[in-house]
C-alpha cells in the first residue's frame, strides 16, 4: 500500500497509478495530490498533543485546502463523525475508535480520489467498525471516491466490491467476493453435538477443516452444496444425538482457510488436536475475584465498581468498545495500576498488598498497546 | 514555496515542541541545566589545596615559614602531622594533596647562613595540578628564602628592611594577565560553554523531533502529501532554530550576570555569528535524524557526533594549539573550534568582524554545507 | 509485557524464551524444560535460532505467549492478543489457549475485538464507559437477547441497500447488513418469515432465502452496545435541553 501511495521503493515490478508509472520520485509527486494515505496503527499518525480540531486543520493546510472549504468540510465530517463533540480534545485521550475515525477525516479534508486506507479496522470494536463502514460507504457512494482498503477481518472482504487475498507476501486470489468465495466451493456446517468430543473426532476423520466454536462444531465440507452437506454431517454423526444442524453458505473465514489448504498454504498443523470444552467440571478455585474494582483519573471515572470472579481453569472474555475501560481493569489487576477504590484477588493475593514477585508469580500479562502501556479513556 | 504550507508545519511543531513534557524540558530547561552543572563542577582553578605539615623543628622561625603556607590563599591547612609516617594514609584517601615536612635543624641552619632543606610532597595523580601546587610551593618558599636575606642584609650592612629587599630583588616581575584580569576559569569557561551546550541541544532537539515521527508513522503523512521537501524542512526546522536562539540568550546572561564573566565584544556581531551556529548545529541534527531510526539511537549519534568531538577539539579545554598535527586537524575540521574562537573573541578579547571573519566564514560553510546534504538526502520515497 | 516485547527482535526465539525464563528467576533445569515445552506448545520447533522480529506474526504472537507462560503461572491476562493476526494464526493462538486452560488449569482473562472468538469463552463481561453491563456465558447472553430483542433472521437479498432501507422503514429499526446477507431482529417469527419476502418482493427486492439463525456474539455486542450509546445519547441531549 506504501509503494502504491509513492512512499515506499519497491525493487521490482511496476505500479501506475492515475496512469502515471510510478518509477521515480518525481513521479511518485504527481499523483500526491490526488491521495489520501491513512497508515497502519490506530491514530498513530496523528499528532497526540494537538486537538481534534488542530489536527484536521493542520492536515488541511498542509494539503492547501483554503480556508473557507475548511470550515465547510469540517463541520460536515465532524458531524458524520460524531466527533464534534470532541474538537478541543486532545488527541491522546482518545478512545481507539474515535482516533480511527478522526484519522479518516484527517485524510479525507482534502478530498482525495483515492483513498488508500491500511488497516483502519484492526484493534477496533465492531459497533465502531459498523460506523466506520457506514460512513465509508455513503463517501464512496456520495462522491465516488475509489478506496483500497486492507483487513484482517474477513467478515468485512464481503462489504468490498473486489478484492485480493494475500498469505505471506504472495498473491493467492482476486476478484469479486463471490468469485473468490467460488475459488474454495463449498458450505459450512455447524452442529451441536451432546458429546462433543466423539462428534469432533468423527468429523475429523471425514472432513478436513472443522473447529470447534464455543459448544457448537463447525464443519467446511468440500465442493458440496448445503443440502448434500448436511447430509453428509448427518452421516457421519450418526448415532450421536444432535441437537441442531444448520448448513449454509460458507464463511469467508472457512472459505479463505480453505483456500490455503487446498493449496497446501497450511503448514504442518501440529495443533489440530483441539482441547474441547469438557461440560462444565465444578471448579473449586476462583483464580481472579474482582469487587468494586474503581479507578479515576482526576475527574473522570475510567473503571467504575466492577466485580467479576474466573475460575481457575476457565477462560473468561472481557468485551467492550474501546475505552470502555478493560485494559484498565487488567492493569489494576495485574498491579501495574493502582485502584482508586475495590480489591482484587488474584492467585489468592490481594494485589494492593502483594509485591510485584508474587503476582508475577503467578499471574501473567501481555498488553497491546504499543505506546507507554498508558491507559485510553474517551 | 507556499508558505501558508510551512506555517502550518511550523506552527503545529512548536505547538508540539510547547505542550509535550519531554520536548518542553529538552527545549527550555536543558541548556541552562548543563550550563550551571558543568560550569560549577569543571573548574580549573588550583585553589584551596589541601595541605598538611610536619615540622620536626618547632622553633620559632619554623613557625613563621609554616605560617607562610597556611595563610596563603591557595592552601587549606589541615592540620599538623606528628612524622611523616602519618602523612601517608591521608595522601592515599586525598584528605591533603601536599605536605610539607620542616626538619629539626631548620632555624640552626639559617642562623649560621647555611641552607635549610625542607622537603615537599604533591600527590602527583593529576599532573597539572600537581605542576601549578608546586610553582605554589615554589613560590611561597622564594618569597620567604628572599625576605630571609633581605633580612640578613639589612641587619649585616646597616640598611633599612626595604632597602635590603629592593637589593635582592633586583628585577621585578609585573604580570598582568590580559582579557582575563583576576585569572578567573570560570571567566573563560563560562563563555565556552555556551559553545558547549549550543553544539549539542538544537541538534539533540532536531534530531529527536524528526525520529519520533519515524518512529510513530507520522511522517508519512508529510511523505504522502504535496509538501515539498524544502517546505518541510523549513518549517519543521525554524521552531527549533528559534528556541535554540532563545537559549543562546538564556545561557549569555548566565554566563555574564551569574558567572560574570566580561563581555567586550560588540554583542550584535556575537548575536548574529551565534544565531549562524544554531543553524549549523540544527543542519547536523538534521543529518543525524536521516541516518537513524528511533529516538535512542538519535541522543547517542549526537552526543557521539556534537559533543564528545567539542569537548577535546575545539580548544574547550586544551588550547588548539597545544594538539598535536592529527588533533590539530581535527579540531580544524570540526565548526566547534570556530565558535569558540568567536565565543572567546567576544567575551574576553573585545573583538569583532574585523579579525573573526575568517572563523564566520567558515561557520557558514558549514551550515551550507549540511543544508545541501540534508536536503538531498531527505527522500518522501525512502528505501525503507 | 507491553508490546515492548517487540523491541527485543535481534534476539533468536531461544535468546528470547532464555530472557523471560531469567526475567522470572527461573532456576537452569527447569528454565532448560520449560524452554522446550514453550518451543512445542507454540510450534515453533525449527524456529530456534530464526530472530523474533523475523517471524510472522502469529508466530510472533505465539513466542509472546509462550513467553508469558515460561514460569507456570496460574492466571493469564492477555488483552487482545489476536489483533490484526490473520485467521490461520486467530485459530491456532485459540487452540493453545484451549490446551492451556484444559490441560494445565490455567485460568485465562483475554480481551478481544473478533466476535467470534469470544464464542471460545467460557464466560464473557461486557463493559460499557467502566462498567459492566452483562456477565453470563455468551449461550445465557444470546439466550437474554433473544428473550429482549427477538430472533434473529437473515436474508439473502438482490438489493442488500434498499432492502435495508426499506426494513428500517418498516419498523425493523436494527436491520443490518452482514457481509452480503441481511440480518433483522424479530419478535414475531412465523409471521415474518412469511411476510418479509413478500413485502420486500412488492418493493422489488427479491428475497431468495430467508432463515431463522442462531443469534452470534456480534449480534449480542452490537445490540447491546448501540442501546446503551443511544440512552447516553438521550440522556445528554435531555440534559443540554
Amino acid at each position: 500500500m506504501k509503494a502504491i501511495a509513492g512512499v515506499l521503493v519497491f525493487e521490482e515490478g511496476r505500479v501506475d497509478v492515475f496512469g502515471i508509472p510510478l518509477d521515480t520520485e518525481a513521479a511518485c509527486e504527481r499523483i500526491k495530490d490526488r491521495i489520501g494515505l491513512m497508515p497502519q496503527g490506530l491514530g498513530l499518525n496523528l499528532y497526540p498533543e494537538l486537538s481534534v480540531e488542530e489536527n484536521i486543520d493542520f492536515f488541511a493546510r498542509l494539503r492547501l485546502v483554503p480556508e473557507q472549504d475548511l470550515a465547510e468540510r469540517k463541520t460536515t465530517l465532524l458531524a458524520m463523525t460524531r466527533l464534534a463533540r470532541f474538537r478541543d480534545r486532545p488527541t491522546k485521550q482518545l478512545s481507539g475508535g474515535m482516533k480511527q475515525k478522526l484519522g479518516l477525516v484527517c485524510t479525507l479534508i482534502h478530498e482525495p480520489r483515492f483513498l488508500i486506507l491500511d488497516e483502519p479496522t484492526t484493534g477496533v470494536d465492531p459497533v465502531s467498525r459498523r460506523d466506520f463502514w457506514a460512513i465509508l460507504s455513503e463517501l464512496v457512494a456520495e462522491r465516488g471516491v475509489t478506496a483500497l482498503f486492507s483487513t484482517a477481518y474477513l467478515d468485512e472482504a464481503s462489504r468490498f466490491h473486489r478484492m485480493v487475498l494475500m498469505y505471506r507476501g504472495r498473491y493467492l486470489a482476486q476478484g469479486t467476493p463471490d468469485e473468490v468465495q467460488a475459488l474454495a466451493a463449498g458450505s459450512t456446517v455447524l452442529v451441536k453435538a451432546t458429546q462433543q468430543a466423539e462428534g469432533l473426532a468423527r468429523l475429523r476423520a471425514r472432513f478436513a477443516q472443522v473447529e470447534t466454536l464455543g459448544p457448537r462444531l463447525c464443519v467446511f465440507t468440500d465442493g458440496l452444496d448445503p443440502g448434500p452437506a448436511e447430509r453428509e454431517v448427518r452421516q457421519a454423526l450418526d448415532g450421536l444425538a444432535v441437537d441442531e444442524v444448520l448448513a449454509g453458505e460458507a464463511d469467508p473465514e472457512d472459505a479463505f482457510i480453505a483456500i490455503l489448504r487446498q493449496r497446501g498454504l497450511l503448514g504442518a498443523d501440529a495443533h489440530a488436536d483441539i482441547a474441547v470444552r469438557p461440560a462444565a467440571a465444578a471448579r473449586s478455585g476462583v483464580a481472579v475475584d474482582a469487587s468494586g474494582l474503581t479507578r479515576d483519573f482526576g475527574a473522570f471515572r475510567a473503571v467504575d465498581a466492577v466485580s467479576f470472579q474466573v475460575a481457575e481453569g476457565e477462560i473468561f472474555g472481557l468485551l467492550g468498545a474501546n475505552g470502555a475501560g478493560k485494559t484498565t481493569v487488567i492493569k489494576m489487576l495485574t498491579g501495574i495500576l493502582k485502584p482508586s477504590a475495590g480489591q482484587g484477588r488474584v492467585a489468592g493475593a490481594d494485589m494492593r498488598a502483594a509485591g510485584q514477585g508474587l503476582i508475577s508469580r503467578n499471574a501473567s500479562a501481555t498488553c497491546r498497546r504499543p505506546s507507554r502501556c498508558t491507559a485510553t479513556f474517551p | 514555496m507556499k508558505m501558508r504550507r510551512v506555517l502550518a508545519v511550523a506552527y503545529k511543531e512548536w505547538r508540539e515542541i510547547v505542550r509535550d513534557r519531554l520536548f518542553f524540558a529538552l527545549a527550555f530547561v536543558v541548556s541552562p541545566a548543563l550550563m550551571l552543572i558543568f560550569g560549577y563542577g569543571l573548574s580549573l582553578d588550583v585553589e584551596r589545596v589541601p595541605l598538611a605539615i610536619v615540622d620536626q623543628d618547632r622553633s620559632a622561625l619554623s613557625r613563621g615559614y609554616a605560617y607562610a603556607f597556611i595563610g596563603s590563599r591557595y592552601f587549606d591547612f589541615k592540620g599538623y602531622a606528628a612524622s611523616d609516617r602519618e602523612l601517608e594514609p591521608l595522601l592515599e584517601d586525598n584528605t591533603i594533596r601536599a605536605a610539607i615536612i620542616i626538619p629539626p635543624g631548620f632555624h640552626r641552619a639559617l642562623r649560621a647562613g647555611r641552607a635549610a632543606q625542607v622537603q615537599t610532597i604533591v600527590d602527583g595523580t593529576i599532573p597539572s595540578r600537581a605542576q601549578t601546587t608546586k610553582g605554589y610551593v615554589a613560590a611561597i618558599n622564594g618569597h620567604f628564602s628572599t625576605e630571609m636575606l633581605a633580612q640578613h642584609l639589612s641587619r649585616v650592612r646597616g640598611l633599612s628592611v626595604d632597602d635590603a629587599r629592593a637589593r635582592t630583588q633586583a628585577v621585578r616581575l609585573e604580570v598582568r594577565y590580559l582579557y582575563n584580569q583576576s585569572a578567573k576559569s570560570i571567566w573563560s569557561l563560562a563563555p565556552k560553554l555556551i559553545m558547549l551546550v549550543m553544539i549539542f541541544v538544537p541538534p539533540l532537539l532536531t534530531a529527536v523531533g524528526i525520529v519520533r515521527e519515524k518512529e510513530t508513522g507520522s511522517n508519512y503523512n508529510i511523505y504522502a502529501s504535496t509538501v515539498s521537501r524544502g517546505e518541510f524542512l523549513l518549517g519543521k526546522l525554524a521552531p527549533c532554530v528559534a528556541v535554540a536562539i532563545g537559549n543562546v540568550l538564556v545561557l549569555w546572561l548566565i554566563a555574564t550576570l551569574h558567572y560574570g564573566a566580561p563581555f567586550k565584544g560588540n554583542a550584535l556581531f556575537f548575536f548574529l555569528a551565534s544565531v549562524l551556529f544554531v543553524i549549523c548545529t540544527t543542519g547536523i541534527g538534521l543529518l543525524v535524524s536521516l541516518l537513524v531510526r528511533n529516538q535512542l539511537a538519535a541522543v547517542v549519534v549526537t552526543l557521539v557526533a556534537t559533543m564528545i568531538p567539542a569537548l577535546d577539539y575545539s580548544g574547550f579545554l586544551m588550547p588548539v594549539e597545544a594538539m598535536g598535527a592529527e588533533g590539530s586537524l581535527e579540531a580544524r575540521l570540526l565548526p566547534a573550534m570556530y565558535y569558540t574562537n568567536i565565543v572567546v573573541g567576544s567575551f574576553l578579547k573585545g573583538v569583532g568582524l574585523e579579525v573573526l571573519w575568517v572563523d564566520l566564514l567558515v561557520l557558514a560553510g558549514y551550515t551550507v554545507a549540511l543544508f545541501v546534504a540534508g536536503y538531498l538526502l531527505f527522500s518522501k520515497r525512502p528505501r525503507a | 509485557m507491553s508490546q515492548a516485547f517487540s523491541l527485543y527482535g535481534d534476539l533468536s526465539v531461544t535468546e528470547k524464551i532464555d530472557l523471560y525464563a531469567g526475567i522470572y528467576g527461573l532456576r537452569r533445569g527447569e528454565a532448560k524444560t520449560r524452554r522446550r515445552w514453550v518451543l512445542n506448545m507454540a510450534g515453533l520447533e525449527g524456529h530456534e535460532a530464526d530472530r523474533a522480529a523475523s517471524l510472522p506474526m502469529g508466530l510472533k504472537q505465539r513466542l509472546a505467549l509462550g513467553c508469558a507462560l515460561v514460569h507456570r503461572p496460574r492466571v493469564l491476562f492477555l488483552d487482545e492478543p489476536t489483533s490484526g493476526v490473520d485467521p490461520v494464526g486467530r485459530r491456532r493462538f485459540w487452540d493453545l489457549l484451549f490446551r492451556l486452560s484444559r490441560e494445565e488449569g490455567v485460568a485465562v482473562l483475554v480481551t478481544t475485538h473478533y466476535m467470534s472468538e469470544a464464542e471460545h469463552c467460557d464466560r464473557l463481561a461486557l463493559m460499557y464507559a467502566g462498567r459492566i453491563v452483562a456477565d453470563a456465558t455468551p449461550a445465557e447472553m444470546k439466550r437474554q437477547l433473544e428473550v429482549d430483542v427477538g430472533v434473529l433472521l437473515e436474508l439473502e437479498v438482490s438489493a442488500p441497500t434498499r432492502a435495508i432501507q426499506w426494513l428500517r422503514a418498516a419498523g425493523f429499526g436494527d436491520a443490518a447488513l452482514y457481509g452480503r446477507r441481511v440480518h433483522v431482529l424479530s419478535r414475531n417469527t412465523g409471521p415474518d418469515l412469511a411476510r418479509l419476502p413478500m413485502l420486500l418482493g412488492a418493493s422489488g427486492v427479491q428475497v431468495a432465502c430467508i432463515q431463522q439463525r442462531p443469534l452470534s456474539m456480534e449480534d449480542v455486542f452490537v445490540v447491546r452496545v448501540s442501546a446503551l450509546e443511544a440512552l447516553e445519547a438521550q440522556k445528554r441531549q435531555g440534559a443540554v435541553a
